[in-house]
């Protein structure tokens, strides 16, 4: 039997569906972890591309009753009516009452005006249906049984439609619906709120890492859409959709500079200090290119992009003292831009796109209480597998027998100081037991930690060493464990490789293998 | 819920919003930290809001921008409030969350349904 096999609790970056991580160990779904973000978010797919968690727009997508509604007439909507593509009884089934009749639902999240709406339709087979994206009709002929539809188009409005103008059916099943950003209708992906989502993440290699990131807004509006910021002194071009962009999709602008100057939006809202801004750029040739960030109004290159032929994502952290920021160049430069963000804080965060108003993606929580089961009691340990992207993204596990602002008074967590170091502490009733902490402050980069307690005897390694023991402490009963915590103020920022429990303190040797990297 | 708030500074908000317990102070760590309190998902800090831009000549400021008045913060929360009148419904909000329609706890009428509906 492998160490592996021994865990209580063994949660990786695997299967998810909204709301939940599933565990490896156990099976049975009592380990699965709870999801809280209340937001949508963006993460580098498994392609390498920025893409929206869910990039499935449509909420609901199986249910054709919630938030829609009937235009220009009564229309009936019937869920669950019938047997859908995937065999589950999962269908609606929508009555026209006549023709030039409109079944619709708004759409939020629209960045790009160029979007696909799909979705399977059931009918009379020779009989026509249109669907509708963003204010464009396809009157489509219906074929034998279930078959996925779709429309793309440039938008003018924000709603999809399935209708019954130039068209002959009006009894009809639909389900599985889906609008995508670009011309391409994507594999299905099933969504009820949209929300909250895990968010798998590639940015790190191959394997999938979980992103658990603070609550962050760009500030900055129309945040891919250069050609609209409102200031410039006429010494630039901007090219709409120039290039294929890091989310796959042709909506990467061109700036030429034809002189030596600035672009810049004025994003309406801000606060003021530490700042940070961001944006994907590559050269378009190998000319000369000094092309970067003017801070504070200055007007001219203040932070310089190292620019290659290939996507990078630039960041760059000053002290924000008024609202002029921006971009700027000098003649000469050609660069391909994509996804500007301007958020409060000392470090960049995965982008979130923005139109018309700034936008927050709220922090990830990841929590699972009633599991005092999975947890040893007297003994027992705790491992983590964590990714630090940057300085000053720190990270918080937490095994307490609650959740919330009060749940490190019985707890044993792994903590990033802001100073870098990593402590562990052990708090029973509030007084606390051991606190194990590092000398100095951990690296950027991967590190495995593991701590192992039962009553007078704790112990912590770190990437393979052993940080730090205590002889004389008692532990807490448990029965929750948490990743994050915006209850005690935590900003946490990492990405998660595994965790484990065991329900036993391993012995020092399994220890030191287990966490070396 | 998302609440979007007016205030008029900063410092009248924070006291209202700690008041009613949407932050808190929690101490983690052997330090006081400012939270989140029960229900809340997200706070924040809208700050001030542009309503004319300024009159720029380069770089160089002509005319100063005009900004609406107050001070503004979003709170969503599972919890009800009742915040009388800072709780503001704007009609063109500057501010939205990921995934959620700018205008979804306003009443609004859909753009393409005209004369007709």
């Amino acid at each position: 039997m492998s160490l592996l096999d021994t865990a209580s609790l063994i949660v990786t970056p695997n299967g998810y569906k909204e709301g939940k991580l599933y565990s490896v160990i156990p099976s049975d779904g009592s380990g699965d972890m709870s999801v809280t973000r209340a937001t949508t978010a963006t993460r580098v797919n498994s392609a390498g591309l920025v893409e929206l968690v869910p990039y499935n727009l449509l909420s609901w997508s199986q249910d054709f009753t919630n938030g829609w509604f009937a235009y220009l007439g009564s229309i009936t909507a019937t869920a669950n009516y019938g047997t859908a593509p995937d065999g589950t009884n999962t269908s609606t089934r929508i009555l026209f009452t006549s023709n030039n009749q409109i079944w619709a639902k708004a759409i939020s999240g629209l960045t790009n005006l160029n979007g696909t709406f799909s979705v399977w339709i059931k009918g009379v087979a020779g009989q026509t249906i249109a669907i509708s994206y963003g204010g464009t009709d396809n009157v489509v002929t219906l074929q034998s049984g279930w078959n996925r539809y779709s429309v793309t188009a440039v938008g003018t409005i924000d709603f999809i439609f399935i209708d019954t103008f130039g068209s002959t059916a009006t009894d009809i099943e639909v389900w599985g619906g889906q609008v995508v950003e670009g011309s391409t209708a994507k594999d299905y992906q099933k969504t009820e709120t949209r929300l909250n989502i895990p968010r798998l993440d590639y940015s790190n290699g191959t394997c999938p890492s979980l992103l658990v990131e603070p609550q962050r807004t760009n500030q900055y509006l129309k945040s891919n859409d250069f050609a609209n910021w409102s200031n410039n002194n006429g010494t630039n071009t901007i090219t709409p959709n120039y290039a294929i962009s890091p989310d796959g999709i042709m909506n990467a602008s061109r700036w030429v500079a034809t002189g030596t100057g600035y672009r810049y939006n004025l994003y309406g809202l801000f606060t003021l200090g530490t700042t940070t801004v961001s944006i994907y750029a590559k050269r378009n040739n190998s000319g000369t290119q000094k092309f970067g960030f003017f801070l504070n109004g200055s007007g001219t290159v203040d932070y310089e992009l190292n620019l290659t032929n290939e996507w990078q994502r630039f960041t760059y952290t000053f002290n924000l003292t008024n609202e002029y920021q921006g971009l700027s160049a000098e003649v000469g430069a050609d660069v391909s831009i994509y996804g500007y963000q301007l958020e409060a804080g000392s470090y960049a965060t995965s982008y979130i796109p923005t139109t018309s108003a700034s936008v927050t993606r709220n922090a990830d929580v990841i929590s699972k209480t009633g599991i005092s089961s999975l947890i040893g009691q007297t003994e027992g340990t705790l491992f983590v597998d964590v990714y630090r992207p940057n300085q000053a993204s720190p990270f918080l596990f937490t095994l307490a027998n609650s959740v919330g602002s009060n749940s490190y008074l019985n707890s044993i967590y792994i903590f990033q100081l802001p100073n870098d170091k990593m402590v562990v502490d052990c708090f029973v009733s509030g007084v606390k037991q051991f606190g194990i902490e590092t000398s100095v402050g951990i690296t950027n980069g991967r590190h495995k930690i593991a701590v192992a307690y039962k009553q007078n005897d704790a112990v912590v390694y770190l990437d393979g060493v052993l940080l730090g023991t205590d002889t004389s402490c008692n532990i807490p009963p448990f029965s929750a464990f948490e990743v994050n915590n915006v209850d005690i103020g935590s900003t946490s920022n990492f990405d998660i490789n595994s965790v484990a429990l065991w329900k036993t303190k391993l012995d020092n040797a399994t220890l030191a293998q287990l966490t070396t990297i | 819920m998302i609440y979007k708030l007016t205030y008029e500074n900063k410092e009248q908000a924070l006291a209202d919003l700690k008041a009613k317990g949407i932050l808190v102070e929690v101490e983690f760590n052997g330090e006081k930290h400012e939270a989140y309190g029960n229900g809340v998902a997200a706070v924040v800090e809208i700050g001030l809001i542009l309503l004319t831009p300024p009159v720029m000549e380069g770089m160089e400021v002509i005319e100063e921008p005009i900004y609406a008045d107050g001070y503004h913060y979003d709170v969503m929360s599972s919890e009800l409030y009742d915040f009388g009148a800072n709780l503001v419904e704007p009609k063109n909000p500057k501010h939205a969350f990921a995934g959620h329609s700018i205008t979804e706890e306003f009443p609004y009428e859909p753009q393409f349904l005209g004369d007709e509906a």
